[in-house]
């Protein structure tokens, strides 16, 4: 096999979602915004739990008379209890930000497990796996949560296992279908030959080869799960009514749409800047290394 | 002469590499008269196919490539001309061959559908084909490419560039890329012979891009030598090979392997141990589309290496010389059969063809080197001073060991990949077509390399090929293998000097060389 194969195969199974699935559809040319995104995730996964501890007020304190609209007092107003609504859209958005990387970093492990565990098996190993995988991929996502939730509670850490169970088998897939072509490799043959364990081939032979493109996937995934997540919480499936959640705020502030509308739009318009911003950095760590 | 088929002047072509300028071809002048062979002859990178690819007015590159000069073909101009007129030329003037038949031909077609894209008549493709060598054409223009061999695509892919669209029209031109290089070499006798017998027949002139001046000496009139862009020396056949003027043709002649070269030094080998015994070994594969049949590629094979010797299997693509090779590394189970290495002569080795791939592309030549000594059991504190050792051995500079591989030429890899197989301290070096993808100079050095690191550390050689040139240059026994059996066995003289198989024979007659022509 030519050197450069593997590197366009894994251009065509780097993500095998549908296009639909994310928000800035095609491939966009990695220029000076992307890279500018890319900083800003950087500084948000950084300074977001720091800000939602420096925040004038707490998630669920009463500050002020209900609708308050944005001023000095209070920069994005209060909402139809009186908290401050920026206090609670940081908060907010820090613990899904949090929450949308612990489920890819969570995905990502248990995906490479098994998809490494997979590619490098025989064909029956192989099979039970993939049709393993299969069948969490067969899951609706939203029932799942919806199970998960009702046989262990309402809480956000329930709604990222949930998350989690239908999210893993897409690495599992990428890693397994990368593998199956690194094994045949003549350099995975090379380190056979000088008689080192299957271990060492798989960790420092195989592997390394799989984790660029499962970086990039990851990358650009953090604003897919972000979008999952708010809406689950949308829909009632988070963290129960007083803490601060990006969906579970817009739907509340919905309501009084029209004669408060900043409840509403201020989570509404930070998620949708957070998700864009993620989405282009994702893009530019394509651009870099896929 | 305004005579000429094809006439390139001044052309320059520069490239934009990520921002700097690289010019692929620094002021290249060249006429093809009609009727005339010219054989472009060149190492990798030296800018042959450029200069191909603007005969046909395929400008590479983008639109960030800069031209300038001149490049006509009767009469049109091919870089800067209306590309109107291009496909004009390039329909009724023109055929081109490709190095790889297999990615030229288009799988979605079949072959007498691709044979006659360029408007000829049913009956004008059947005639092509049959022109060409290729048996039953009536059946084979409904075949899909991947359904015929290798030799047989590059005759279909020669058929469709000599049928132009006029009726019973030729083109003036026919421009091959390396056109035999992945054929093997009782093929690219018969392909050679085909262009010979298209120009006698039609009086058509054929650009041959080669790396190879054997194939140049069997048919071209005129060899033009080109390195780095430029064109280093031009003159009929027998002259460039006899006299050469240029340092540079020079060097290529003296360092090509040749059938005809001298035997190697010989080197005292006792008949000693045995390092590495197979015996009976039989490999069947799975049949490809066919459920529960097999393929059997070894019919029992026999072979026993022994200390400090050097065993060449011969043999062409297919023959299963590279599956006894896995079988003798422990990389695949034989179906039948037996494959015994001694403890005391260590885990064999392999060196590949494509050295680049043979290395892991992430780790550094150092931790690759590293990786084997620690798994030798040589104690930390000496491996660097050891993989210093192993590269200087390779004759490798020892700062190359903080490179990745991509960092390193194609030469360089290879040195690196005999360092890496070295540092496991084998008893035998398994290797698998070890110079076929390396420029002709590099590939006699590293050949000599591979000789002198057996001569010197008494590691046993199994190395296969197809070329009998580099069996020649190394070998101190030659295997002839055919479809899974050895037909022939014997010291390397004696292969030469009286071949007793006929396929063996075949072989030799096959084998392009240079001493016909230039003694």
């Amino acid at each position: 096999m030519r050197p450069g194969a593997v590197a366009e195969q894994s251009a065509e199974v780097a993500d095998p979602r549908p296009r639909r699935w994310r928000v800035v559809p095609g491939r966009v040319r990695s220029g000076s915004a992307e890279k500018i995104c890319l900083w800003v995730v950087a500084l948000l996964t950084v300074l977001l739990p720091i800000a939602a501890r420096l925040m004038p007020a707490g998630e669920t304190e009463i500050v002020g008379v209900p609708f308050t609209a944005p001023g000095a007092g209070h920069l994005l107003g209060t909402d139809d209890q009186g908290r401050d609504v920026l206090s609670r859209v940081v908060i907010g958005l820090s613990a899904s930000w949090w929450g949308a990387i612990a489920v890819i970093a969570s995905g990502v492990v248990i995906g490479a497990v098994i998809g490494t565990v997979a590619g490098m098996s025989g064909r029956f190993v192989d099979t039970v796996l993939m049709r393993l995988t299969d069948a969490f991929l067969a899951l609706p996502g939203p029932l799942v949560a919806l199970l998960v939730v009702a046989a262990l509670g309402p809480s956000f850490r329930n709604v990222l296992i949930a998350v989690i169970v239908t999210w893993w088998p897409w690495y599992a897939r990428i890693v397994r279908g990368q593998v199956r072509v690194l094994r045949r490799l003549p350099h995975v043959d090379a380190a056979r030959s000088a008689g080192f364990s299957t271990f060492r081939v798989v960790t420092r032979h195989v592997f390394p080869g799989v984790l660029r493109s499962v970086v990039v996937v990851a990358s650009m995934d953090v604003g897919a799960v972000l979008l999952v997540l708010a809406g689950l919480s949308f829909v009632g499936l988070g963290a129960p009514p007083p803490a601060a959640e990006i969906g579970s705020m817009a739907a509340a502030g919905f309501t009084y749409v029209f004669s408060a509308p900043w409840v509403a739009l201020a989570p509404a318009g930070v998620l949708f800047a957070v998700a864009m911003i993620s989405n282009f950095a994702g893009d530019a760590v394509q651009e870099r290394m896929g | 002469m305004s005579d000429a088929v094809a006439r390139i002047e001044k052309l320059v072509v520069q490239f934009d590499r990520s921002g700097t300028p690289f010019r692929a071809l620094k002021g290249v002048s060249l006429d093809i008269a009609p009727g005339e062979i010219v054989a472009l002859v060149g190492e990798s990178g030296s800018g042959k196919t450029v200069l191909g690819n603007c005969l046909l007015g395929l400008v590479p590159g983008g639109h960030r490539t800069r031209i300038t000069g001149r490049v006509e073909v009767g009469g049109t101009d091919m870089v800067g001309g209306p590309e109107k007129d291009k496909r004009r030329v390039r329909r009724n003037e023109l055929g081109a061959v490709f190095q790889d038949p297999l990615t030229s031909l288009d799988p979605t077609m079949r072959v007498g559908k691709q044979v006659r894209e360029r408007g000829a008549t049913a009956q004008r493709a059947l005639d092509a084909l049959t022109e060409c060598g290729v048996p039953e054409p009536g059946q084979r223009i409904r075949y899909w490419p991947h359904q015929l061999s290798g030799g047989l695509r590059q005759r279909v892919s020669i058929a469709g560039a000599i049928t132009a669209a006029d009726p019973g029209g030729v083109p003036s031109l026919i421009v091959a890329d390396e056109p035999t290089t992945a054929l093997d070499v009782r093929v690219q006798d018969q392909i050679i012979k085909l262009f010979a017998r298209l120009r006698d027949d039609h009086g058509c002139s054929i650009l041959l891009i080669t790396h190879d001046l054997g194939v140049a000496a069997q048919i071209a009139d005129r060899i033009v030598v080109m390195s780095e862009g430029e064109i280093r020396e031009h003159g009929p056949t027998a002259r460039v090979l006899r006299e050469p003027q240029h340092a540079y043709t020079k060097k290529l002649l003296e360092s090509r392997l040749d059938i005809a070269g001298p035997l190697p030094p010989a080197s005292v080998v006792e008949a000693g141990e045995p390092v590495l015994t197979l015996s009976e070994v039989v490999k069947d594969f799975p049949a490809p589309h066919k459920r529960g049949e097999k393929r059997r590629v070894l019919h029992g094979v026999d072979v026993r290496l022994e200390a400090g010797e050097s065993l060449v299997l011969v043999g062409e693509s297919g023959c299963g010389k590279s599956t006894l090779l896995r079988i003798a590394a422990g990389l695949e189970t034989p179906t039948g059969g037996r494959a015994d290495v001694p403890p005391a002569a260590g885990r064999p080795q392999l060196i590949f063809q494509d050295a680049r791939s043979s290395l892991t592309p992430w780790l550094s030549i150092n931790s690759q080197l590293s990786e084997r000594l620690a798994a030798a059991g040589v104690p930390r504190k000496d491996r660097p001073a050891r993989v210093a050792e192993l590269l200087g051995q390779v004759g490798l500079d020892a700062r190359m060991a903080a490179s990745r591989p991509r960092q390193l030429s194609g030469g360089q890899c290879q040195r690196a990949a005999i360092a890496r197989a070295l540092a496991s301290s084998p008893g035998i070096l398994l290797c698998d077509e070890p110079v076929s993808a390396l420029d002709a100079t590099l590939a006699a050095q590293v050949v000599d390399l591979l000789d002198d690191l057996r001569r010197s550390t008494g590691v046993s050689l199994l190395l296969v090929t197809h070329d009998l040139a580099v069996a020649k240059r190394i070998a101190t026994r030659i295997a002839v293998m055919t479809d899974g059996r050895i037909v022939e066995e014997g010291p390397v003289e004696q292969i030469f000097a009286s071949p007793a198989h006929p396929y063996t024979k075949q072989l030799l007659e096959a084998s392009p060389s240079l001493a016909a022509v230039a003694s």
